[in-house]
Parts: structure tokens; C-alpha cells; sequence
């Protein structure tokens, strides 16, 4: 139609026709994955083990926060701090209720998520009015309050923590105190929470979080409350967060103010860039490769993060999208 | 939060009034005056620095102006945001494009038709079983000449070819009135004339006000023209009376900002 327009780089389009906005599992590479992680503790056992299944449960249950971070993070491009507070909130929840005698997996794993829906709420609602720079520090207070709250709260364990005196229970047989019960539990929340995303990015919604990550001021002015949308989004990553911090209340035994501490909301953040940020299982790889990393450099050294560093650096020059850019080729 | 005008119906699509906006000391918009007439195409000109872009940004609600009022369709839409301004009826398009650019061109105008039809808190079901929007979007895209661009990517198209999914994203809002900020800025000829007939295609079922460097398509377009100087609207009038304006004639020749034709 138009005469003097150039052509469009029409290879370079061809690549990209997909689109952005679609998600997938990619079916050959989660079957694989899943099996993987379905024969693990199987395999631990013969091998005589065991412990690795509380690494691997550990490692789930980071995969399941940083994927939750992953979901403002990388599509909708909020640089949170401060996530470190649902995770705490959900782990603190845990150990309260224990020592009230409410050990209902069910009860208190709900109530995790919802109080941490709640608290995002209210720091989505004054944080998300700033962006950039003033979005990572707000959220950065906001968990630093939480962790001093935590702190000096004295009946809940203070400085010292809370011990707790088991671990939750979800009745059907299923054992949680048993670590192959409560790893196949945690796998199963995490597909969920996989699933969960891959819906959530290919529903309206979903595009309308990407398109603001993309250009948010053009949004704004073609209709969209984008504030509200990505208070929707921070709301349920904050929930999410909590749920994985109850898991992890139940897993050590153990809650403490440290879960909430700006290096624990570092440590999600550096998961989510090492696996890739806006990529489905950007959160899963990041855990996998931080915690494993952090296990066997710990061993030879208590400086492994120097390590941790090196791979890092290297990531961030030869793999600028994540490890998980090598999995798929968007 | 907002009142009915008194006389709704008998007013301009557009009603500007005494608006003021200060950047620290230097006033940008000084009391500014403006009517857009319903079906029009109302033209803003100003040399460089004369507040037009501010003017537009009041009007959408990407600024809010210190004083005055803003009057559209009869409403007072002065503390509006932005994003109600366009249920309304109000969209615009930027002076540098835009638009996403990592999307394809359907997905660029879907992303408005959504915004106008609702369902974006849908968090379940999959966005591209909405078929009927995909066909509002793919319509558009051919009205505004992108019918064989549906598929690319918005950010591998020409210049000329994004500033129409510029104007396609505001068309898709179905607006009573577009603002356009420079539509023919860094278009080659051929690309302006086209951007011509298709601005003018749209009225009168739509007004337009639009702000224009490129005085030969301002004159031959614009059915009113408004001219800014120092944040002030000092002249308005059809093209013949702008062109024999003593003081447009001052204002563009005096300063030697830039030359009328």
C-alpha cells in the first residue's frame, strides 16, 4: 500500500511470528523434566541417599517461589525486592498456628497464602505507584519492616525463631514427616503452580500484564487501569510466595526472621536472572542451579558464593536471557 | 467527581478552558483556549516550544493542568485518568511511535478492542479463543492499509507502516475524538499523502485535533486551525484567516522559528 516504506526484515519476522505473548510447557521437555524428578527420591533410596530428597524438596519449593517472583518479574516488569516478606508471612503462619495446635495442611497452608495475599495488597497498593528504581526500594522496606517485626516480636521466638514441632498434616495416608511424602507433595504443587502460569499468561489477563510490561504507558492510554492490573498480579505472587513459605516452614522444622531478611529477596531475585526472566520454567532452573550450587561449592569452601559469582558473570555475558533461553528459542 | 454540562449536545466535541500548566517557572500552557467542532478536523500549530505537546497530554490526562477545565462530549473530564478519558470517547497517538513493538500487528489492535469490550480480568480462559475480537482487530488493521501486515511483528515493519498500527491501536478504541500527535512525522511522501486520505476518511463519523509540522498537509487537511505561541492560542480560524493573521504572521515570521508557506 505504501510505496516508499522499506521491506521488513522478513526472516527475522518469521522467527518472531509466534509471538511473544503465547506460553507453552513444551510437552517433550516437561514430560522429561517431570519424569526426572518422579524417579529422584526412587533413586536416592537405592543409592542410599536420602538426604538428597530434602535438597530436592528445598529446591522445589525455591523453584515454586522464584516462579511466583517470575510472574511480575518477568512478565510484568516489577523489579520486587521484597519478596522475601510472603515468603516469611507464609512460613511465620505455619509456625503460629503449630503453636496453637493447628496442624491442618489444608487450614493453614490456605491461611499462608491468604495472609500473604493480603499483606501484598497493601504494599502493592502504595508501592505499585512508584516504578523503577523507587518500586525495588519501596518493596525492599516494606520486607525490612516485616523482618524487624519479626524481630521483636518476642512471643513468636524473636531474634531466636520459632521451632516447630512437626510438620503439617494433609490426611489421605500421605505421611508429610516422611521426606518421599513430602517431596511427591511439593511436586505436585509445583506443576500446579507451572500449569497455573501458563494459563494465567495465555488468558486475557495474562496478555494484558505482558502488554504492560511492553509498553505501559500506551496501555494507560488505550483504556487499561494498569495499576489495578498489576496490583492483580502482585497479589497473587505475593500468595504464591506464601505458599511456598509455609513449605518451607515445614521442611526445616524451623521459622525465623532470616527468611525474611533483603538477602533471602536477593537470593529469589538472583534465581529468577540466572534461570531466565519471562520464561515458564525460568524460576525452576534458577532454583535447581543457585541451591545445587550453593551445596557443592559449599562443601570445598565457606566462600562458595565467589563461585556463585563466576557462573553469574558468566550467564549474564554468554546467556543473557537465563539457562532457560537454552530450552527454547524465543 | 465529574458534572453534566448544562447544555450538552449544542457544544463542540472539544471545549478548552483558561487551561494553565507551570514545568517550575516556565508556564507551558498559559490560559488556553480551544474548540473542536463536532466531525471536524481541528489542526494546533505553534513553532518549536509552544506547548502543543502539553496541550495534548492535558487533553488525554497524561498531565493535569494547574488551572482551567477540560470539556468533552458535554462532561467535565479535567481530573479524569487518562484510561477513563478513553471510555469516553477520547484516544491519541504519540508523536514518537508508540506501539508494542514485539507483538504482531493484530495483537497491537486486539490489545484496544480488549480494552473497550472488557474481560481482561479473565485469568482462565485462553485470550485467543476470542475470535470475534482477532476479526475487529484484522478489520482495522485493514482500514487503516496493514491488510497484509496482520501477522508480523509490529517492531520488524517500516516506520511508515508502525505509525499506521499507531493509529490503528487509537482507531480501535472507537473514539468520538482522536488526538494526533504529528501522524505525518518522518513519513516520506507518498506516506504522507496516504496518511492524508485515511485521516480524512474518518470524519465526520469522528473529530480529529492534531498537531501538525507539515503546514501543506495542515492546510490542505484541516477544516479549523488553532495556532499556539508561548502556551497562548493566538489566532483560530479556517486557513485562509491563519494565513492573513497579523500576529500568526509575527509569530512564525518575527521569531524566524520556522517559515509558513
Amino acid at each position: 500500500m505504501i510505496k516508499n516504506s522499506l521491506e521488513p526484515n522478513s526472516a527475522k519476522s518469521e522467527i518472531l511470528l509466534k509471538g511473544v505473548l503465547d506460553h507453552r510447557l513444551r510437552t517433550p521437555w516437561a514430560l522429561a523434566i517431570l519424569a526426572l524428578l518422579i524417579i529422584l527420591p526412587f533413586l536416592a533410596i537405592e543409592l542410599n541417599l536420602d538426604f538428597y530428597i530434602t535438597l530436592a524438596s528445598k529446591i522445589l519449593i525455591y523453584a515454586l517461589i522464584a516462579t511466583s517472583l517470575n510472574l511480575i518479574l518477568g512478565f510484568g516488569g516489577l523489579v520486587s525486592f521484597g519478596h522475601a516478606a510472603f515468603l516469611g508471612i507464609g512460613a511465620y503462619t505455619v509456625g503460629v498456628l503449630m503453636g496453637y495446635g493447628i496442624t491442618n495442611a489444608y487450614i493453614v497452608w490456605f491461611l499462608a497464602m491468604t495472609i500473604s495475599a493480603f499483606v501484598a495488597l497493601l504494599i502493592g497498593l502504595v508501592s505499585l505507584r512508584t516504578s523503577g528504581v523507587y518500586f525495588i526500594m519501596i518493596t525492599l522496606s516494606f520486607a525490612q519492616m516485616l523482618f524487624y517485626l519479626a524481630t521483636s516480636t518476642k512471643i513468636y521466638g524473636g531474634e531466636d525463631g520459632l521451632a516447630l514441632s512437626g510438620r503439617s498434616n494433609l490426611g489421605l495416608n500421605i505421611d508429610l514427616s516422611r521426606e518421599t511424602d513430602f517431596y511427591f507433595v511439593v511436586l505436585c504443587l509445583l506443576v500446579l503452580v507451572l500449569s497455573g502460569l501458563v494459563r494465567l499468561l495465555n488468558s486475557r489477563f495474562g496478555h494484558v500484564l505482558q502488554s504492560i510490561k511492553e509498553n505501559e504507558q500506551r496501555m494507560a492510554a488505550i483504556g487499561f487501569p494498569v495499576y489495578r492490573y498489576k496490583l492483580c498480579a502482585f497479589v497473587i505472587s505475593g500468595a504464591l510466595s506464601g505458599l511456598g513459605g509455609a513449605l518451607l516452614a515445614n521442611l526445616n522444622g524451623f521459622v525465623s526472621p532470616s527468611l525474611m531478611q533483603w538477602t533471602q529477596s536477593g537470593m529469589i531475585l538472583i534465581m529468577v536472572i540466572l534461570g531466565g526472566v519471562g520464561h515458564v520454567y525460568g524460576g525452576l532452573l534458577g532454583a535447581f542451579c543457585f541451591l545445587m550450587l550453593e551445596e557443592f561449592l559449599g562443601q570445598y569452601s565457606i566462600h562458595w558464593q565467589l563461585g556463585l559469582g563466576v557462573v553469574m558473570l558468566c550467564i549474564v555475558l554468554y546467556l543473557p536471557n537465563g539457562l532457560a533461553s537454552m530450552i527454547s528459542n524465543e | 467527581m465529574y458534572k453534566d454540562h448544562p447544555i450538552k449536545g449544542k457544544l463542540p466535541i472539544l471545549q478548552v478552558t483558561n487551561l494553565v500548566k507551570c514545568y517550575g517557572g516556565l508556564i507551558a500552557t498559559d490560559h488556553a483556549n480551544l474548540e473542536v467542532h463536532t466531525g471536524s478536523i481541528h489542526a494546533l500549530i505553534g513553532p518549536n516550544g509552544a506547548g502543543k505537546t502539553t496541550l495534548i497530554q492535558q487533553i488525554s490526562g497524561a498531565l493535569s493542568p494547574e488551572h482551567g477545565a477540560i470539556f468533552f462530549d458535554g462532561v467535565d473530564i479535567t481530573v479524569l485518568p487518562a484510561f477513563m478519558r478513553v471510555r469516553y470517547g477520547l484516544a491519541r497517538t504519540y508523536q514518537i511511535t508508540s506501539i508494542f513493538k514485539k507483538l504482531s500487528v493484530v495483537d497491537n489492535i486486539a490489545l484496544p478492542v480488549m480494552s473497550i469490550s472488557g474481560g481482561g480480568f479473565n485469568l482462565w480462559s485462553s485470550a485467543r479463543n476470542d475470535e470475534a475480537r482477532y476479526q475487529r482487530s484484522r478489520e482495522i488493521a485493514s482500514r487503516v492499509g496493514l491488510g497484509n501486515r496482520l501477522d508480523s511483528i509490529a517492531g520488524a515493519l517500516s516506520h511508515g507502516e508502525q505509525r499506521l498500527v499507531e493509529l490503528g491501536i487509537a482507531l480501535a478504541t472507537e473514539p468520538k475524538l482522536l488526538l494526533l500527535d504529528e501522524p505525518m512525522a518522518g513519513l516520506g511522501s507518498g506516506e504522507s499523502e496516504r496518511m492524508l486520505e485515511l485521516l480524512r476518511a474518518l470524519t465526520p463519523s469522528l473529530s480529529i485535533l492534531l498537531v501538525e509540522h507539515d503546514m501543506d498537509a495542515v492546510f490542505r487537511l484541516a477544516d479549523t486551525i488553532s495556532v499556539l505561541v508561548f502556551g497562548k492560542v493566538i489566532a483560530s480560524g479556517s486557513a485562509q484567516q491563519i494565513k492573513e493573521n497579523p500576529d500568526v504572521i509575527k509569530a512564525y515570521l518575527g521569531d524566524g522559528n520556522e517559515e509558513i508557506h
